[in-house]
């Protein structure tokens, strides 16, 4: 599904990511851990088109993406959420969900003008299934709220639900339970099963290793920039490299 | 008395125009277009040398381009026609590498150059002298003051109907979601696909022309438009209307453009003079600085706020379980079926939503085959 291939990106002459290989799989729940500093942020932004590596490729359903810019990633059905949820403030929850489907008609600026009744019945369904998403999120009762007065963890189910609604073949959370109360970290971890169980691939980077023991069907583990190693939760805690990369021993 | 409040609300629906245009490109997508009025100063040229002839021999030597003498609704477009071109021309040039604070720094700028260019260039625009003996529009040269003002108010007023229209068309559709995204996180309209270029291209060329066609329509009120009448200052004199008015809010630009330039700015022009002839115009700007800084500080959001859809607040819709308490199993969805009309833009329609497993409940809020 997603390939990544000697990936290497530097912010000046610190290499964050350096050389990092591996692969996610279709339709499973890969987790990403490691110190911090390990380049697992940047390894996301790498993939979600926000930064172009300096070697190495990105390949996503036999489709080279490498470099392709946050836009063109996105419309690949590669969609993220971001480590702080950057929820649009001034606009309603509902309109933030909204937002995020793709294909709209109506937000082109002449459609928008002359063609009101063919994105009016897009707009309809859109909100429709935005309600739907938001329910199932248990955001039905703020819905209409200015998104900027949510509380945290609500933020972390609004950006959740909008990456939802953008129908991704890949989502990438970054953090989704940090700083949550421990019951949504359990509602977020219960809706992403259901997510992959749908048929969507995640990947997923937490530190929470209880969050990632009830999602993750594998993880990766990354150090100073480069794979450590792969393998079960319990496998990579056993791991005597990734013992040594926690405790810096 | 009559031919003041005629003149008042000429000048009021003229800026009003330029206020609602500035408001699509600030207010809608966030973006800062410091020389605002540069465009409606290019509007107001392009409007008199389209539709002047041959320079009048009363007003002495003038210089000026074109000389096309076309008909005035002919002029008011190319006006509007140039001044988007030139928005277009700016920002295609800027866009790639500049965002939010930089660009608004290159606008500045432009604003600068092209004040200079046309002040010291005297083919194009006569100059710092300006441009003299713009024609009367309808039958303006055979009518008295306040006929002539009555009618400008008229095509004024049909202008501004239109504007408004198209800001609030753009406001409800998906085009104003995306605008607004972009002026609140552009990075997070661009990780949802949003083409966030296109979307502020085309505001700025929107707002462009609507900035074009007042300067048009000034030209064709006041006959004559020189440098000094689109100093930098009056660029900001629009912003502090748009600001104290309400930012994002059509009605806000509207009542902006009344409230501040009309009423603190115009009506001060009436007063008596008394003491050095400057001080009025100083206390008009102090006066204005004041005001924007007593609603950004006690009213930030300005006099009318952005409006929240009320479209979206339409019927009773089921509501999700309450935070912390995921649903068990199945059930936690009931939705009634989409609309069948929906389906561009890869959305096929599908059949009804079944409260089945997690696998139907996702195929059946995505609409799409996961295979």
């Amino acid at each position: 599904m997603l390939d990544i291939r000697d990936v290497g990106f530097a912010y000046g002459g610190a290499w964050a990511v350096d050389g990092c290989t591996f692969v996610v799989p279709k339709a499973r729940v890969t987790g990403l851990v490691g110190p911090n500093g390990a380049g697992k942020s940047t390894l996301i932004e790498v993939v979600s088109g926000g930064l172009r590596p300096r070697r190495g490729t990105v390949t996503f359903d036999g489709e080279d993406i490498t470099g392709l810019g946050r836009t063109a990633v996105a419309r690949k059905g590669i969609i993220r959420t971001f480590q702080e949820a950057r929820i649009l403030g001034r606009l309603p929850v509902i309109e933030n969900v909204m937002l995020a489907a793709q294909g709209q008609v109506g937000e082109s600026a002449l459609w928008s003008l002359f063609g009101v009744r063919r994105w009016q019945a897009q707009e309809t369904a859109l909100r429709q299934r935005a309600d739907e998403l938001l329910s199932w999120l248990g955001l039905g009762d703020v819905r209409e709220r200015q998104a900027g007065t949510l509380s945290g963890g609500q933020r972390r189910l609004l950006d959740m639900a909008r990456a939802l609604m953008a129908g991704p073949k890949l989502l990438l959370l970054d953090e989704p339970s940090a700083g949550v109360f421990p019951t949504v970290a359990h509602l977020i971890a219960v809706r992403v099963r259901e997510i992959v169980a749908s048929g969507i691939t995640v990947l997923v980077v937490a530190h929470n290793m209880a969050f990632l023991g009830e999602i993750a069907d594998d993880v990766v583990v990354m150090a100073q920039g480069k794979v450590l190693t792969r393998g079960t939760l319990d496998e990579v805690r056993a791991h005597q490299a990734v013992i040594a990369a926690y405790l810096g021993t | 008395m009559a031919y003041f409040l005629l003149d008042l609300l000429a000048l009021g629906c003229i800026n009003a125009i330029m206020v609602v245009g500035l408001n699509l490109q600030y207010g809608y997508a966030g973006v800062l277009n410091f020389t605002y009025y540069t465009f409606v100063a290019l509007g107001a040229y392009v409007a008199a040398v389209t539709t002047m002839g041959a320079p009048p021999t009363n007003f002495g030597v003038e210089h000026y381009a074109l000389q096309w003498a076309l008909p005035w609704p002919v002029g008011l477009l190319l006006a509007g026609t140039a001044a988007a071109v030139a928005g277009l021309l700016m920002l295609l040039l800027t866009i790639r590498r500049l965002r939010s604070d930089y660009l608004a720094i290159v606008t500045v700028s432009v604003g600068f150059i092209v004040w200079n260019f046309i002040t010291n260039y005297i083919p194009l625009f006569d100059g710092s002298n300006g441009i003299f003996g713009i024609p009367y529009i309808l039958n303006g040269a055979g009518v008295d003051e306040p006929t002539y003002t009555a009618e400008i108010l008229a095509i004024a007023a049909m202008i501004l109907a239109g504007c408004l229209w198209v800001s609030w068309r753009i406001f409800r559709s998906p085009f104003g979601r995306v605008l607004r995204a972009v002026r609140e996180d552009e990075i997070v309209a661009e990780s949802f696909g949003k083409d966030t270029r296109a979307a502020k291209i085309w505001v700025f060329v929107i707002g462009s022309f609507m900035a074009g066609v007042a300067g048009g329509l000034l030209a064709f009120y006041l006959t004559a438009w020189s440098p000094a009448a689109f100093l930098p200052e009056e660029s900001f004199i629009l912003f502090a209307a748009l600001v104290i008015g309400g930012s994002g809010n059509y009605w806000g630009a509207l009542v902006g453009a009344f409230v501040i330039i009309e009423l603190l700015s115009e009506i001060s022009r009436y007063l008596p003079s008394f003491g050095h002839a400057s001080v009025i115009g100083a206390g008009r700007a102090i006066l204005i600085g004041v005001v924007l800084i007593l609603i950004l500080q006690f009213r930030p959001e300005g006099m009318l706020p952005e409006r929240r859809l009320r479209w979206y607040r339409a019927r009773a819709l089921p509501t999700g379980p309450a935070q912390g308490a995921p649903p068990a199993g199945t059930g936690a969805l009931t939705a009634a079926p989409l609309d069948p009309s929906m389906g561009a833009g890869g959305m096929p329609a599908t059949g009804e939503y079944r409260s089945a497993g997690a696998r139907d409940r996702l195929r059946a809020i995505f609409r799409r085959d996961l295979g």
